[in-house]
C-alpha cells in the first residue's frame, strides 16, 4: 500500500475540491494533479449518487452491461418488409423517440405519418390522413418498442422494406428502413409525390436488389465497417461518407453479378453513391442491436436508448426496463440551409442518438473535426467533445478508435449517475428538420439533451433499487 | 441586380465548412443571397430555388465548388469574395487553443495520470463519497477533508477501502502528514520518528507542535476521522494506520490521539498493539482524562526526554471575572477547553444553546459559552474559520460593541493551509474588544511551529502587542481562563 518510497519521500497527490489544499501543497514544493470538479446537476440526488458509488452490485451490473454493449457484433443479414421484420400490422405506424400522440406530434412527425399513410394507401389525401390520425384510426408506437430505430421522424409503415441486423455475439435482431437520401424526404416530414415515388422505388427496386446482394455476400460485419469509417473522417451519425463508401465497396461485386436489369442495378448504385447518409440506416440498427443486448440488467445505470420524437427527448436505462424518462426536446444549434431562419427549425427529433448511446456520433467527434464547424467551433472542440465524454461513460470501445486521440477507444456506455454527478450531458450531433410538415431538412448542428430526463431516470433507478443500494 | 456565380473546379471543402462560410457571407452588408457549396444535385436545386441561373454551372461536377452571390453593388460582391477566401483559408488553419494549466476532468483520471498515492478530497461533504470511491478504485489512498459524510457512508467507504487494501483518512480529516509532506492543515515540522494516529486534526497539530518545539521530531501523521474509533466503524482506519507505522522503519514511537474508543474497537486496538514492536502511547482525551499537553508530556516521558514547560506571555491587564466567550477554530481545542473549564463552571453552554449563533445572538447571550466555529453546522456553504476569519471577526466585533462578556478565549492555528495572517485578520476586533471595557481580557492558545509560513514569533508578538494573554498550551490557557472567570 504505502511503500518505503512514499513514507520517506512523500506521496504523489491528486486533489478534488478547494484550491486551498492545492496551494498548501504547492507551498511545500509538491506537484499536484488537480481535478476540474463541479457539483452535480441535481444536488438533491447527492445521497443517491453516494449509495450508487458505494454499491458493488451496481458496479458489477454495469460491467456486464458494458461488456455486452461493446462485445456486440452486428451484421446486416437481410432486407424484408416491416410487416414481416417487426410484425407491423396494417394501421400501425412506428415513429422515432418515446411514445407520443398525434395531438402532441410536431410538424415533421405529422408530415412523415401523413406520407406513410399515403404510401400505404390508407388515406386519400394529406388532409384525409391528418383527419384519420386525429380521430385515432391509426395506432402510433415507438420504433424502439419493436426492436427498430428510425432517423428523424423515424416513421415506419407495414410495406416499407427494413434492413435486418443480427448481433452475432449473443443474438438479437434490430431493424431500420433504408435511407432515402437528402433534401425532401419522408424522414424530415416531406410527403410530396416525389417522396412517395422514391419510397415506392426503394420497395420495388432497391430492396430486392439489396436482398439478392446479401444472399450472395452473406452477413456483412457493420461494426468492422464503422470502425474503419471512424479512421476515415466519419463519426457515424452526421457524417457517413466513408461508411457508405465502404459498404458500397463490400457489395460492389455482388451488385455487378446481380441478375436484375442492369439499369435497375445501376440506379441502385447511383442512389447509394449519391447519398452520403446511406450508412446511417445501417449504423443505427447495428447500434440498436448492440444496445438491446445490454438491456434489462438488474442494477445497471447504463443508458440503453436515447431518442427524440420531435417534442420530447427520452432515455431508457438497462436497470429500469422499458420505462422512458423524458424532457422537452431542445432546438439544435447549428447551421441552417440558405433561406431558413432559426424559427424554422423543429425541436430535436430522431432515434439516431442510438449512435451516441453506443459510443460513436458526438462521442466520436474527434474523428470528424469538420462536424464542429456546424457550431462554429475549432477542431480542438471536436477533440474536447470526445474527451469530455470519458467523464460520463463506463469504458472505451475496443473496436471504435480515435486516431486523433492516439487511437484511444471511443467513450462508450453512458452512465446516468455520472451524467448527473458530473453535470455533463451527452454530446449529440444531429440534422435539423423544418418545423412545418413537408419542408424537409433545414440544417444540421449539435443539441443538448434535457438534464431532467437523466435526473428523473436516476431518481427512479434509486427507487426501484432501494434494497440493492442499501446493501 | 447582378448575380455572380463562380465555379471553382476540383476545389473540395467539407460541406460544413461551406455552410459556415455561407452564413458568414450572408452577414455582409449588401449581400442579399448567397450559397457556397459543392455542386451536388441537391445544391443545384437549392440554387435554382434561390433564383440563380443554374445554366451557368451546367458542366459542373460534384467535386466542383460553386460560389453564388447576389448583391446590388458589384463592390459588395468583390468584398464578399475576399471574405470567402479568408474564411476558407481560416478553416484550414484551425484555432489555436489558449494555453494554461490543464486540470483533469475527473479525479480518477488525475489519480491515474499522476500515479497518485493519495487523493485529497475537499468537495462539499454531500458530494465527496463518489469521489472517494473513484479514487480508491483508481488505486489511491484517500484523505477525506470534507465533512458531512454520514456514518453509514463512512462505514461502507472504509469497507470498500479495506477490500482494495487502501486507507481512508477521514471523513472530516483536516490534517495529515506523509513522508514529510503536510496534507490539509499541517504545520511545518522537523522530521522525526514519532508517528501520530489522530482522530482529530487540530489535536494532532497541537500535539505535533508541542513535541516539535521540544526537539521531539514527528514523522507521519495519519488522520482517521473523528468517528473511526466508534464501534459503528470499528477503527478500520486506525488499525490500518497502526500497521503502516509499525511497518515503517523510520517510526520508533506511535501516539494514538482520540476520544475514548468504543469498547469493541478499544479491544481490537489493544489486540493489535500488543503484538506490535513499536511502543504505542495512547492519548485518550476527555473530561477527567488526558489533555493534549499531558499527552505530549507522556510521550516525552516514554522517550526519556525532558519536557520544557510551555511558553506563556501574560498581559499586565487586571480584569478578573465576568462572562466567558470562547470562539475556537479547532474543534478538539474547543472541546479540550470546555473539558478543563467545565469542572469549574456550573453551566458552560455550547453551540446547541443557539438556534442560529449570529454575532448579535452571541453578544446578547449572557452566559459562559464555548463555540467550535468549525462545527459542521456552521461551515455549510462557508469556508472553515481556519481559512477565513470573517465569522469570528464579526462575532468579536459584536462582543466589543455590546460589552457584556469580559473574557474572550480564542485559538490561533498556524501552518500550511491556514490563513496567511490569522492574527492580523482579527487584530482590530481584538483591540476593540479590549478597549470596550477596562476588565476585558483576551486569552489565546497559539498552535504553530517556528517554521510555519506565517512566522511564529511575529504572530505571537502581534498578540502580545494587542494585549492578549498568549499560551503555547491550550490546556494551560484553559486553566488560566478558569481561574480568571472565578475572579
Amino acid at each position: 500500500m504505502w511503500n518505503e518510497e512514499v513514507l520517506s519521500g512523500g506521496p504523489r497527490v491528486a486533489t478534488a475540491g478547494i484550491d486551498l489544499i492545492d496551494d498548501a501543497l504547492a507551498r511545500q514544493g509538491v506537484d499536484v494533479a488537480p481535478t476540474r470538479w463541479q457539483p452535480p446537476s441535481a444536488p438533491g440526488l447527492a445521497p443517491v449518487l453516494s449509495s450508487i458509488a458505494l454499491s458493488d452490485a451496481v458496479r458489477d451490473a454495469n460491467r456486464t452491461a458494458l461488456d455486452r454493449l461493446t462485445g456486440a457484433r452486428p451484421h446486416l443479414v437481410a432486407v424484408c418488409p416491416a410487416s414481416e421484420a417487426v410484425g407491423l400490422e396494417p394501421g400501425v405506424f412506428l415513429h422515432a423517440g418515446p411514445p407520443i400522440d398525434w395531438a402532441d406530434a410536431s410538424g415533421p412527425l405529422r408530415g412523415a405519418l401523413t406520407g406513410a399513410a399515403l404510401l400505404e394507401g390508407v388515406a386519400r389525401s394529406p388532409e384525409d390522413a391528418a383527419a384519420r390520425f386525429e380521430r385515432g384510426e391509426f395506432r402510433l408506437e415507438p420504433c424502439h418498442h419493436r426492436g427498430a430505430v428510425g432517423p428523424m421522424a423515424g416513421v415506419v409503415s407495414p410495406s416499407m422494406p427494413m434492413l435486418v441486423i443480427e448481433n452475432e455475439a449473443g443474438g438479437g435482431r434490430a431493424f431500420c428502413t433504408i435511407n432515402e437520401g437528402l433534401g425532401k424526404v419522408l424522414r424530415y416530414g416531406a410527403f410530396a409525390d416525389e417522396v412517395i415515388e422514391r419510397l415506392r422505388w426503394i420497395e420495388r427496386v432497391l430492396a430486392p436488389v439489396l436482398g439478392d446482394v446479401l444472399r450472395a455476400a452473406g452477413p456483412l460485419d457493420l461494426y468492422a465497417m464503422a470502425g474503419e469509417a471512424l479512421q476515415m473522417g466519419d463519426e457515424c451519425h452526421n457524417r457517413n461518407r466513408a461508411g457508405t463508401s465502404l459498404f458500397l465497396r463490400a457489395i460492389g461485386p455482388h451488385l455487378i453479378e446481380s441478375s436484375r436489369a442492369a439499369s435497375d442495378v445501376a440506379d441502385c448504385f447511383r442512389f447509394i453513391t449519391g447519398n452520403d447518409h446511406f450508412f446511417l440506416n445501417l449504423m443505427m440498427p447495428a447500434a440498436k442491436a448492440a444496445a438491446d443486448s445490454a438491456r434489462d440488467i438488474e442494477g445497471s445505470t447504463m443508458v440503453v436508448a436515447m431518442a427524440r420524437n420531435g417534442t420530447e427527448f427520452g432515455i431508457q436505462l438497462s436497470g429500469t426496463g422499458n420505462e422512458w424518462f423524458t424532457g422537452p426536446s431542445g432546438v439544435p444549434q447549428g447551421l441552417l440551409f440558405p433561406g431558413y431562419e432559426p424559427e424554422d427549425a423543429n425541436p430535436d427529433i430522431g432515434d439516431s442518438t442510438i449512435t451516441e448511446t453506443v459510443g460513436v456520433g458526438g462521442f466520436a467527434m474527434a474523428s470528424a473535426p469538420a462536424i464542429v464547424k456546424f457550431v462554429g467551433g475549432s477542431s480542438d472542440l471536436a477533440l474536447e467533445s470526445s474527451r469530455r465524454m470519458y467523464a460520463i461513460t463506463l469504458g472505451e470501445h475496443p473496436l471504435f478508435r480515435l486516431p486523433a486521440l492516439d487511437f484511444r477507444g471511443t467513450p462508450v456506455g453512458i452512465d446516468v449517475a455520472l451524467v448527473v454527478r458530473r453535470s455533463t450531458l451527452p454530446v449529440v450531433n444531429t440534422g435539423i428538420a423544418g418545423r412545418e410538415a413537408g419542408v424537409g431538412q433545414v440544417g444540421a448542428g449539435l443539441v443538448d439533451p434535457p438534464a431532467r430526463c437523466f435526473e428523473n431516470a436516476l431518481a427512479r433507478f434509486a427507487e426501484r433499487h432501494a434494497a440493492l443500494l442499501r446493501a | 441586380m447582378p448575380d455572380r456565380i463562380e465555379l471553382r473546379r476540383g476545389v473540395y471543402h467539407d460541406s460544413v465548412v461551406l455552410m459556415r462560410a455561407t452564413s458568414q457571407l450572408r452577414l455582409i452588408d449588401g449581400i442579399e443571397e448567397c450559397l457556397v457549396a459543392m455542386a451536388t444535385p441537391l445544391n443545384r436545386s437549392l440554387l435554382d430555388d434561390l433564383g440563380f441561373d443554374v445554366g451557368e454551372i451546367a458542366s459542373a461536377a460534384t467535386s466542383d465548388l460553386v460560389v453564388a452571390l447576389r448583391a446590388a453593388e458589384s463592390e459588395t460582391l468583390d468584398a464578399a469574395l475576399g471574405a470567402l477566401d479568408a474564411a476558407l483559408a481560416d478553416s484550414r488553419r484551425g484555432d489555436a487553443e489558449a494555453g494554461g494549466a490543464r486540470a483533469h476532468a475527473t479525479l480518477a483520471q488525475a489519480v491515474t495520470a499522476s500515479d497518485a498515492d493519495v487523493a485529497v478530497i475537499s468537495t462539499p461533504g454531500a458530494y465527496a463519497v463518489p469521489e472517494a470511491v473513484d479514487a480508491l478504485l483508481a488505486g489511491a489512498n484517500v484523505m477525506l477533508f470534507s465533512d458531512g459524510v454520514t456514518i453509514d457512508e463512512e462505514r461502507r467507504l472504509k469497507a470498500l477501502a479495506e477490500s482494495r487494501d487502501r486507507l481512508v483518512m477521514g471523513p472530516d480529516c483536516g490534517t495529515a502528514r506523509i513522508g514529510g509532506i503536510g496534507l490539509g492543515f499541517c504545520n511545518a515540522l522537523e522530521t522525526g520518528s514519532v508517528g501520530i494516529v489522530a482522530a482529530s486534526g487540530t489535536g494532532a497539530q497541537h500535539l505535533a507542535c508541542l513535541l516539535d518545539a521540544r526537539g521531539i521530531g514527528v514523522g507521519h501523521i495519519i488522520g482517521v476521522g473523528g468517528r473511526d474509533m466508534a464501534d459503528e466503524i470499528g477503527g478500520v482506519s486506525t488499525l490500518r494506520a497502526l500497521r503502516i507505522l509499525e511497518a515503517d522503519p523510520g517510526t520508533t514511537h506511535i501516539v494514538v490521539v482520540s476520544k475514548q474508543p468504543g469498547p469493541a474497537t478499544a479491544k481490537a486496538i489493544e489486540r493489535l498493539t500488543r503484538e506490535m514492536h513499536t511502543p504505542v502511547t495512547f492519548g485518550l482525551l476527555g473530561a477527567g482524562r488526558a489533555h493534549l499537553t499531558q499527552v505530549a508530556r507522556d510521550v516525552a516521558a516514554a522517550r526519556d526526554s525532558a519536557f520544557e514547560a510551555p511558553r506563556t506571555a501574560v498581559s499586565g491587564r487586571r480584569g478578573r471575572g465576568g462572562q466567558l466567550v470562547g470562539l475556537f477554530s479547532g474543534g478538539t481545542l474547543a472541546t479540550e477547553a470546555a473539558d478543563i473549564l467545565g469542572a469549574g463552571i456550573d453551566e458552560l453552554a455550547d453551540l446547541s444553546a443557539f438556534e442560529t449563533p449570529t454575532p448579535a445572538a452571541l453578544a446578547a447571550f449572557g452566559r459562559h459559552v464555548i463555540l467550535d466555529l468549525g462545527d459542521d453546522a456552521l461551515t455549510v456553504g462557508r469556508p472553515h474559520p481556519m481559512i477565513d476569519a470573517t465569522m469570528r471577526r464579526e462575532m468579536i466585533e459584536a462582543l466589543a460593541a455590546r460589552p457584556a462578556a469580559r473574557v474572550l478565549f480564542i485559538d490561533i492555528v498556524l501552518g500550511y493551509g491556514a490563513d496567511d495572517d490569522p492574527v492580523g485578520a482579527i487584530a482590530a476586533s481584538l483591540e476593540a474588544f479590549l478597549a470596550s471595557h477596562d476588565d476585558a481580557r483576551v486569552v489565546v492558545s497559539m498552535i504553530g511551529s517556528v517554521r510555519d509560513p506565517q512566522g511564529y514569533d511575529a504572530q505571537w508578538q502581534a498578540l502580545v502587542d494587542i494585549g492578549c494573554d498568549v499560551y503555547e498550551s491550550n490546556a494551560d490557557a484553559a486553566t488560566a481562563v478558569s481561574s480568571l472567570i472565578r475572579g
